[in-house]
């Protein structure tokens, strides 16, 4: 069984009156890209600062690596990089000697050609080779996101934790980005990747957490969550009781009539079909819809809300 | 990871423009003080005038001017710390490298111990640019009225203490305006705070000291602490007739490392308190 290298217990986060995270339990195991999805305002950064000793929780636990992590105690996080809330630079330093400082806080006795290396090495990784020499506060927001990455990435982590990577990037960027996290991924660092982008989290997670006002309200292989399912959506005169018909039926697990259709999950359409016609409901027009990241992602935080 | 701490502190803080900036002002702003002061006294004499206000600028009392004058913790030493101290703490929290530093297993402890410990290089460059200031332009401006200076009238191992005492007269402002940076972090706010007890919170407190029959506390104060070891750059010239009555210098000397201790003690605890959201 896979080693758990990050994990959450009953992680709760009060502001005043607000509670912002409210018991969350997540098992991010060794070599795993695990998505961390929600709304805005779901609870997701506030998460991860409490995971990265910045915020005190109000209660639960956090470990990494086996060892328990805290404001007081953050020392397991040195094999952690991060990146949390935009990227944290000296905006009149170069990119390089933004990164070559960091390279200090990770080991005052590498020797300068090793740490220059390293810096290089890293910079190109994120595509920022080319503006090494430039300073960071003429950067756009794409580049900045790089340095962050970059910054996150320096120091070889076992666990890399990025809060929504991918912000201000195009497209193509973003599709770069994603292609440098599966190749990390694939080198063994684990990442916990917080995002709203469910197509990103969709082409690039193993695992995923479901975030709503707080609370974890589904958590799984993306391919549970999505459970090989689809909806099959029936144009009937009578949406209504031909939803009566279904519902009860052995293995549906939703019927909503919609104006003149109704939508069934669970069953395969000739089984819709069949079932519909068997009750004098003779459908006019017959669809199945597939299911993706987005459609569980919007009836879980509908239903949880 | 302490050593990795400091070192990369250290980095941080000597690239940053301010510090240079700040210590060329600093050395700018006596260099003109003495010119200015100088040309004042030179008027008042032409007219006649008294000139018992104004300070003296020319070897070798210019060096006592400069040091336990100028860049007191009470007036030019005091401001330029303050500057620096909010300067370098809110750009911490603006740019967020404070997280940044957190978020990779620094812990909140080494984070301001480096950030004081190294404090002490960028004051130590203030007193230096102020009391050379202070004394190559006084020694300039005495070379060009009487053509002539004697070195014999200056302790060089008493300028090398003065600078000393003044970095570290410097050093309770500093960890006050570190505390109060960090427990408002934001740069105009520290400002705002810090100078206004420089400038005004402690002269009221000790008035109110006064009024409940305990006044003579207010001589160990903050500033007033940290006034009373900076006045030993006195020392610097070989005349002790012009020596004053000074607080004893072990008082001063401990008294400005307690303070210093206590407020970077009480910084600490609310920074490990803090919430550090955006």
């Amino acid at each position: 069984m896979a080693k758990v290298v990050l994990e959450t217990r009953q992680l709760t986060k009060r502001f005043e009156d607000v509670v912002a995270v409210d018991g969350v339990d997540l098992a991010v195991q060794e070599g795993e890209v695990f998505g961390f999805l929600g709304p805005n305002g779901s609870g997701k950064t506030t998460t991860i600062g409490m995971v990265l000793g910045l915020l005190h929780p109000t209660m639960g636990e956090i470990a990494v690596f086996g060892k328990r992590v805290d404001p007081g105690n953050v020392a397991p996080l040195r094999e952690v990089g991060a990146l949390v809330g935009g990227p944290a630079m000296v905006p009149g330093f170069t990119a390089r000697h933004n990164l070559h400082l960091l390279t200090y806080l990770d080991s005052a006795s590498l020797d300068g050609a090793s740490r220059a290396e390293r810096v290089d090495e890293v910079l190109a990784q994120v595509g920022l080779g080319l503006a090494a020499d430039r300073k960071v506060g003429g950067f756009s927001l794409g580049m900045k996101q790089r340095m962050g990455l970059a910054a996150a990435m320096l120091h070889r982590p076992r666990l890399l934790i990025l809060d929504e990577p991918t912000n201000g990037l195009d497209p193509a960027g973003m599709r770069e980005i994603r292609g440098l996290l599966r190749s990390l991924a694939a080198e063994g660092v684990t990442i916990f990747l917080s995002s709203h982008l469910l197509h990103e989290v969709e082409q690039v997670c193993d695992r995923v957490a479901v975030l709503k006002d707080g609370r974890v309200v589904a958590q799984g292989r993306v391919s549970e969550l999505l459970g090989g399912g689809a909806t099959v959506r029936a144009r009937v005169p009578d949406a209504e009781a031909a939803a009566r018909r279904l519902r009860g039926l052995p293995e549906v697990t939703s019927v909503r009539s919609n104006g003149s259709y109704v939508e069934v999950v669970g069953l395969p359409s000739e089984v819709v079909n069949l079932q519909l016609v068997q009750n004098g409901i003779v459908p006019s027009e017959l669809l199945t819809q597939q299911h993706d990241l987005e459609h569980v992602f919007l009836e879980l935080t509908a239903e949880a809300a | 990871m302490m050593t990795n701490v400091l070192v990369a502190e250290y980095r941080k803080t000597f690239g940053r423009k301010v510090i240079w900036m700040l210590a060329g002002a600093v050395a700018a702003f006596t260099a003109l003080y003495f010119v200015l002061a100088y040309m004042t006294a030179r008027q008042a004499q032409i007219t006649g005038m008294d000139v018992g206000s104004i300070p003296p600028v020319t070897w070798p009392h210019g060096w006592v001017t400069g040091v336990v004058e100028l860049l007191s913790p009470g007036f030019l030493g005091g401001i330029a710390t303050i500057v620096l101290v909010s300067s370098l703490w809110s750009a911490e929290t603006r740019w967020r490298t404070l997280h940044l530093w957190l978020g990779r297993g620094v812990s909140r402890t080494q984070m301001l111990v480096a950030k004081a410990v190294i404090l002490v290089l960028p004051l130590l460059l203030v007193s230096v640019a102020g009391t050379v200031a202070a004394g190559g332009t006084s020694a300039a401006l005495t070379l060009l009225a009487e053509g002539g200076i004697s070195l014999q009238q200056v302790d060089g191992v008493q300028i090398v203490l003065g600078i000393l005492r003044a970095t570290l007269a410097l050093m309770p402002v500093g960890a006050l305006t570190l505390l109060v940076g960090v427990v408002v972090r934001s740069g105009a706010g520290s400002l705002g705070a810090a100078l206004g007890y420089l400038l005004l919170g402690e002269q009221l407190i000790g008035g109110v000291l006064g009024l409940v029959g305990i006044g003579a506390a207010s001589r160990y104060l903050p500033v007033a602490t940290a006034n009373g070891l900076a006045a030993y750059g006195r020392l610097m010239v070989r005349d002790a007739a012009v020596t004053p009555p000074m607080m004893d210098a072990a008082t001063a000397l401990v008294g400005c490392v307690a303070w210093t201790a206590i407020l970077l003690g009480v910084a600490l605890w609310s920074l490990h308190r803090q919430d550090l959201t955006d």
